[in-house]
């Protein structure tokens, strides 16, 4: 084939990906009869807009998986978007995670690491950090060969007062119960350790790894493990100013090389603690980092094996609006609404997809809407929504966070908001609203909550799967 | 045929309901929208270069198909049906509001809605994009529908001809005849 066609079947079809799948509306068929199709049906009066039609047979290709979720998340407060088959869900996650947590009714840095069980929520085993340390800071998982690196540290009590705890009650402040509040502070570097789960589900004691520990100050803006656990990237900060670092450390050798951005913005993820600002394809050489850069989320790919130390040699791949910073408006079908706000993004195994929890807000009528979106590594484009909801109000600012994805992105590990949950129910509508956050397994559009979750009052305890 | 009682069977009054489509249509039309809307209405944008018509006309020619769906003999015809009428509602669009000379997308795009590969790719891509766009905005409206068919459908030359209305050796001709001309535009040997 000659290089001109080549160039006109190129360009066409990277000018056809200016069409989205998202952007395929839902078809439209007049005369048909309304009734018989669930809220479908019930969507438009007669004589007005014609009714949807629903999406019937399930397909194999990206484009009718997409237009199913389209019309079948259609309408707000839906029940049953989260739908089960629990088990099944559950069983195509990873056997176990960790999730460090505070003891007791303490909600400081977490103390201990808790082994558990997906399918049950049941913990099979809890370690401390190892002394020095006396807190853990972040959880990095190699699920696939049953290899966690957790990083630790000591911490140092600087100021320490009782005080009324909780938000007060009228009538009652009698009531509210009094407890201590502690400024902690570093006091140690930050140390590596590694556990390892075997088959059987026994669980290693906790030991140190060949990784240089960072300085007591040096902020861990992320940690992550490559699928099959040889190598750890540590996103950190280097220079008077906080550029952007990375070391990438092989833990079989010690081996070590690191990767400066000076000037440049550190690696960031919205949520803070997650470890979703690093992620890895299998490929033990493509290292996905995010960074914020003027209200903007951005994902840039570097290739380790590539000779070279500066970031800036990684290349694009995805940059978004960051949540709370988006201002621009577009009109999609008919509706105004804003840019994707971004909360953090994970680079699928297979390198194809950058995974990202997203909400999109409408203005007229006040709706926003939430979903796993998956853009394509190589060109940004959308290529599939996982976990579409939405509802009226506004986003009632409360994260979503995606923490794990197999292989080719078709099922996650999920922090979601629960439809129909809402713990502020008088809220006004322009004030949005609280929803229920919860973990669980999502593919497709159906949603497993994980069992025997716990209460998860720091950003920082997240589970790693 | 009245448009009316033939759009909206249900609310027809004073004359007699047309009959609805058999059923099993919403199915099988359904089903053929999930299957191929995103690749027609792609097709339509690159001929059109504005998306809600091109989303009108998709949706206008899977209507037309959900309309006719009794009198199609064969349900394998149902693609390159709705496949040509689509191909007819983009020149309908053209001739009505006289976009021929405007019509491909991407030309004249401003830098924001630009795809957000990065800052540099983006500026690779763009000055590439808009050369063999605008040289495909060149070619005669035939010669441009031969090319998109080919080269973004992937069609071959019988189906070109079914979706375009003329002779499988017109397509080889005026295939050549654009590869030719997009080559002299863009300074190349074809």
């Amino acid at each position: 084939m000659s290089t001109l066609e080549d160039r006109v079947r190129g360009v066409l079809r990277e000018t056809a990906e200016d069409i989205s799948p998202i952007d395929v509306p839902p078809l439209r068929l007049a005369g048909r009869r309304p009734a018989g199709r669930g809220w479908l049906a019930r969507g438009r009066p007669p004589g007005g807009w014609p009714t949807w039609l629903a999406p019937l047979a399930a397909a194999a290709a990206v484009v009718a998986v997409l237009a199913a979720t389209l019309a079948l998340t259609g309408g707000p407060g839906r029940p049953g978007h989260h739908q089960t088959g629990p088990d099944a869900l559950l069983a195509s996650a990873p056997r176990y995670y960790i999730v460090l947590t505070g003891t007791g009714r303490s909600h400081g840095w977490p103390r201990q690491a808790q082994v558990r069980t997906t399918r049950t929520g049941r913990a099979v085993a809890t370690l401390a950090a190892p002394r020095p340390d006396n807190v853990f800071l972040m959880v990095a998982a190699a699920s696939g060969v049953g290899r966690y690196v957790l990083a630790a540290q000591r911490m140092a009590v600087q100021y320490q007062a009782t005080a009324r705890m909780g938000v007060p009650v009228p009538g009652s402040p009698a009531a509210q119960p009094r407890g201590t509040v502690a400024v902690q502070v570093p006091a140690g570097p930050i140390h590596f350790y590694q556990l390892q789960i075997s088959a059987a589900g026994h669980v290693s004691a906790l030991s140190p790894v060949p990784v240089p520990a960072l300085p007591a100050n040096a902020p861990l803006d992320g940690l992550a493990l490559t699928p099959d656990g040889s190598q750890l990237a540590v996103a950190t900060r280097s220079g008077p100013h906080g550029s952007a670092e990375i070391k990438v450390d092989t833990l079989a050798t010690g081996a070590q090389r690191v990767w400066t951005w000076p000037g440049g913005q550190p690696v960031i993820e919205s949520l803070g603690g997650t470890g979703s600002a690093l992620s890895w394809a299998a490929d033990d050489r493509t290292l996905a980092f995010a960074r914020l850069i003027g209200g903007r989320y951005k994902v840039r790919l570097l290739d380790i094996a590539a000779p070279g130390h500066s970031l800036a040699a990684s290349r694009p791949a995805l940059s978004l609006d960051w949540v709370g910073m988006s201002n621009r408006s577009r009109f999609h079908h008919g509706r105004a609404v804003n840019d994707n706000d971004t909360f953090g993004a994970l680079l699928t195994p297979d390198g194809s997809k950058i995974v990202v929890a997203t909400v999109t807000q409408s203005f007229h009528p006040l709706t926003a809407e939430f979903a796993f979106t998956e853009f394509s590594a190589r060109t940004g484009k959308v290529v599939a929504v996982l976990g579409r909801w939405w509802f009226t109000r506004r986003w009632p600012q409360q994260e979503q966070a995606v923490l794990w994805t197999n292989a080719n992105g078709s099922t996650l590990l999920v922090q979601a908001h629960q439809p129909g949950v809402t713990l502020r129910p008088t809220a006004p509508p322009d004030e949005g609203a609280t929803f229920r956050v919860e973990f669980g397994v999502l593919h497709g559009d159906r949603f497993a909550p994980l069992p025997g979750q716990h209460f998860l009052g720091r950003l920082s305890t997240f589970p790693a799967w | 045929m009245d448009s009316d009682a033939t759009v909206h069977p249900g609310r027809v009054s004073g004359r007699e309901a047309q009959p609805g489509p058999p059923p099993g249509a919403d199915t099988s039309v359904t089903a053929l929208y999930q299957a191929h809307a995103l690749g027609l209405i792609r097709f339509a944008y690159l001929l059109l270069g504005e998306r809600q018509a091109a989303e009108d006309v998709v949706q206008e020619a899977f209507a037309g198909l959900y309309r006719r769906w009794a009198k199609l003999s064969d349900p394998a015809r149902a693609l390159p049906y709705v496949r040509s009428s689509v191909l007819n509602g983009c020149r309908s669009q053209l001739r009505r509001h006289s976009r021929a000379a405007a019509g491909l997308p991407g030309t004249g795009l401003a830098e924001d809605a630009l795809p957000v590969v990065s800052a540099e790719s983006a500026v690779l891509s763009a000055e590439q994009r808009r050369s063999v766009l605008h040289a495909l905005q060149q070619l005669p409206p035939r010669q441009r529908e031969v090319l998109v068919l080919r080269f973004y459908l992937d069609l071959s030359e019988p189906e070109i001809a079914a979706a375009m209305g003329i002779g499988p050796s017109t397509v080889r001709s005026t295939a050549h005849r654009a590869l030719g001309a997009m080559g002299r535009l863009l300074e190349e040997p074809s």
